[in-house]
């Protein structure tokens, strides 16, 4: 059957049509505004070819560290996430007592509003008196105790730290549905050949959950890439500029008025994500059928 | 083929999505932003014959609005039937999130920024704010006030805060007395003696709060003043764009002998986390010696219910931070003013709360309450609060050796100095050098006056 047939491309012109204006087209003006000097200061546009380009990209600004820390907090977050996620959802989907709570508390963090979450960890990260750093006093752990959003070394790590928490319930939970989702006769046939638990895992679990993880691989990427609130909380890109991301450098160019700097930074991520979405998309829909 | 189609429909779409925020708030500031959009909320606004039944918000930086504010914000509410919503916003979020709002066309009926230069360029004070030149209370306001909220002979502004007084060294008699210090330092080798003698007796010497984002900057700001005496005409050499900070030898003194104060130790272990809102306690406890702040706030930290040791307020005293062994007076008639949205619904209300926290009884009950308010710059017959510590202070400069702090007279310095403070803190940590803080702020003067269309910078 054709399926072509039954859903004719009209069907979806409403929709793209309001797509397209809502967000497909502010989405390109942004990039046109990136070659101008627009700014709050005049009210004259004036066409400067790539020189905020030139600018996000020379070694004078500090635009090189923000992209650099994007790509890093990406690359942790998702590996982190994933890595414990999975871990959770195959432990959370045996019959274990107090599965559900289990799993509850896991994905609770997730629940809560980022900057709710920042703002309670800033003070519980405060070195001298934040709850932790008390915690592993009073345990005699002094030695671990350490400055975690103000220490250069270790603030970016712990804001991914906290991120880690609050997002790994969110890929447990998907995780867990598509492992449920893992007919039983494979796990029974795998067992009649003799195979162990971690053989299971490899040649059963993780072949068949291949398409959930690229989902939650790809959602982890974009939302790492687009992280904002969670460093805003935190840190607000300090101490200095150590934790600056992208968006946080668009904010601050926004606010200050500079709105063609601002539009240079979304440009360039939209670039980068242009060709990153189509090798994920093409990854993702691999082993489609087409029928 | 078709597939590759849809993967290359689906990334961008993707794409879209994701950089349709940037792209979409830029657009809406500029549409929402527009002179258009608020001439016409303008006329809503004054059309409004009657307030009460109505909310309006203030929005203000942490430590800009006072208790006693918000008392009086009550009792004009009793009265009027206003009520009014204060949006307290962390220091180093503050500028960012006004701005934002501001620019997008979404500001809150009354904001608060600091005065000076900075209001006609980055507020865009003459678009974003209404005009307070006639009010009821426009003759009793400090004309030197008016001069720095206003734009061209047009006062857009009401400064709410103590500019007859700024930041000094506030420190402690008792503690310096028990280090073996007796007399206040006057150069930065005297000061740093003193530090160390501190530090010997086991008392932190500063309490420098750096988590705020703003208070690092002024250790420098506060001193400067011996800038121009040392190299008169320099700061009009700034403003034309004939000389750099960076180039600048004095400068690059001042920010190495803050660093050096942050690297001996002076600062605690906990400077990068310390706020300004615990600078009182801090300061009662003993913990610390000394500490940036306004006079009025001693009487504060005698009252604080750290002051286990029974400090009184003879125990505390003031003295110039000796950055380049300043001994000028820094005097700051700026600070932080209120302006009135040009956008607002509730003009008409928002005019009514600044006409009523102004009334005689009511700036009265502010230096009665606010232990660090001793005086406003508006003259209702209220009676100021100075302390005898304050007034032996101040008395003992005169005009010759006082001078106006660096942000009320460098243009496009004050429109960056969250980001001053951010790269101050970055020096301190090891990330930048001094050159580089400098470097970077001639960089942004260049971006600000380029974009203001400045022609001392073409």
């Amino acid at each position: 059957m054709n399926k072509a047939k039954i859903y004719p491309w009209y069907f979806a012109a409403g929709s793209v049509l309001i797509y397209t204006l809502l967000s497909v087209i502010p989405g390109i003006m942004g990039i046109c505004y990136s070659f101008t000097d627009w700014s709050a200061y005049s009210k004259e546009l004036h066409f400067v070819g790539f020189q905020n380009f030139l600018e996000v990209f020379s070694a004078k600004g500090q635009y090189l560290t923000y992209i650099t820390n994007t790509l890093l907090f990406t690359f942790v977050t998702v590996i982190m996430k994933t890595g414990l996620g999975l871990l959770f959802a195959v432990a959370l989907s045996r019959d274990i007592k107090g599965k559900n709570f289990h799993r509850a508390v896991l994905y609770l963090p997730s629940v809560l509003p980022i900057l709710v979450t920042g703002l309670t960890f800033t003070s519980i990260l405060n070195p001298k008196i934040g709850f932790l750093n008390t915690l592993l006093r009073a345990v005699g752990l002094d030695a671990l105790t350490q400055k975690w959003l103000v220490d250069p070394k270790i603030a970016f790590f712990s804001v991914m730290g906290v991120d880690i928490w609050r997002g790994v319930g969110y890929i447990m939970t998907l995780l867990i549905a598509g492992i449920l989702a893992i007919p039983n006769i494979y796990y029974e046939a795998a067992a009649i050949d003799g195979a162990n638990a971690w053989q299971r895992f490899k040649y059963v679990t993780l072949p068949m959950l291949r398409q959930t993880l690229a989902v939650t691989i790809v959602l982890n990427v974009i939302y790492g890439l687009k992280i904002f609130d969670m460093v805003y909380a935190l840190t607000n890109g300090g101490p200095g500029h150590r934790t600056e991301v992208l968006y946080t450098g668009v904010f601050k160019m926004m606010s200050k008025g500079l709105y063609a700097e601002g539009t240079t930074i979304s440009s360039v991520l939209f670039i980068f994500m242009i060709f990153l979405g189509y090798f994920m998309v093409k990854i993702l829909t691999k082993d489609e059928v087409v029928e | 083929m078709k597939r590759k189609i849809v993967s290359i429909m689906l990334s961008a779409a993707m794409v879209v999505s994701l950089t349709a925020c940037g792209g979409s708030s830029a657009s809406s500031a500029s549409a929402a932003g527009s002179s258009a959009a608020a001439s016409e909320s303008k006329e809503s606004g004054s059309s409004e014959s009657s307030a009460a039944g109505t909310t309006i918000t203030v929005m203000a930086s942490q430590d800009w609005v006072e208790d006693s504010e918000q008392e009086l914000g009550k009792k004009f509410e009793e009265e009027t039937g206003i009520h009014v919503d204060y949006e307290i916003v962390p220091a180093d979020q503050y500028q960012d999130l006004l701005l934002t709002r501001l620019n997008s066309g979404e500001g809150p009926d009354i904001w608060g920024a600091q005065s000076g230069f900075a209001l006609a360029t980055t507020y865009n004070v003459t678009e974003n704010a209404v005009d307070l030149s006639n009010e009821s209370w426009a003759s009793a306001y400090s004309e030197f006030s008016a001069e720095q909220t206003g734009v061209d002979g047009v006062n857009y502004g009401l400064t709410y805060y103590d500019t007859t007084t700024d930041y000094y060294m506030v420190y402690n008699k008792k503690l310096f007395e028990a280090a073996g210090i007796n007399d206040v330092p006057k150069t930065f080798d005297e000061l740093t003696a003193d530090c160390d003698k501190l530090l010997a007796s086991g008392v932190t010497p500063i309490y420098e709060p750096v988590a705020d984002g703003w208070h690092q900057t002024m250790l420098w700001t506060a001193s400067a003043q011996v800038l121009d005496k040392l190299d008169p005409g320099i700061i009009d050499k700034l403003n034309k764009n004939e000389a750099k900070f960076a180039d600048n030898e004095n400068m690059k003194t001042m920010l190495d002998q803050l660093n050096t104060l942050a690297q001996k130790g002076y600062f605690g272990d906990n400077y990068m986390s310390d706020e300004f809102a615990n600078a009182e306690s801090y300061m009662a406890s003993g913990e610390f010696a000394i500490c940036m702040l306004k006079p009025g706030a001693i009487s504060s930290i005698v009252a604080n219910d750290q002051n286990t040791a029974g400090y009184t307020e003879d125990d505390f005293g003031l003295f110039l931070l000796p950055i380049l062994d300043n001994q000028y007076l820094n005097i700051h008639p700026t600070g932080p003013s209120r302006f009135i949205y040009s956008g607002s619904k509730n003009i008409d209300a928002a005019k009514k709360y600044l006409e009523y926290i102004v009334q005689k009884d009511n700036i009265q009950y502010l230096i009665d309450n606010a232990s660090d308010v001793e005086n406003l710059p508006i003259d209702m017959g209220q009676t100021p609060e100075y302390s005898k510590t304050t007034l032996d202070f101040l008395g003992s400069y005169d005009d010759a050796h006082s001078g106006m702090v660096l942000q009320d007279v460098v243009k496009y310095f004050n429109e960056q100095w969250m980001d001053i403070s951010a790269n101050l803190a970055a020096m301190f940590t090891g990330d930048m050098t001094s050159e580089e803080v400098l470097q970077a702020i001639d960089d942004e003067r260049a971006q600000l006056a380029g974009a203001a269309g400045d022609s001392n910078w073409n």
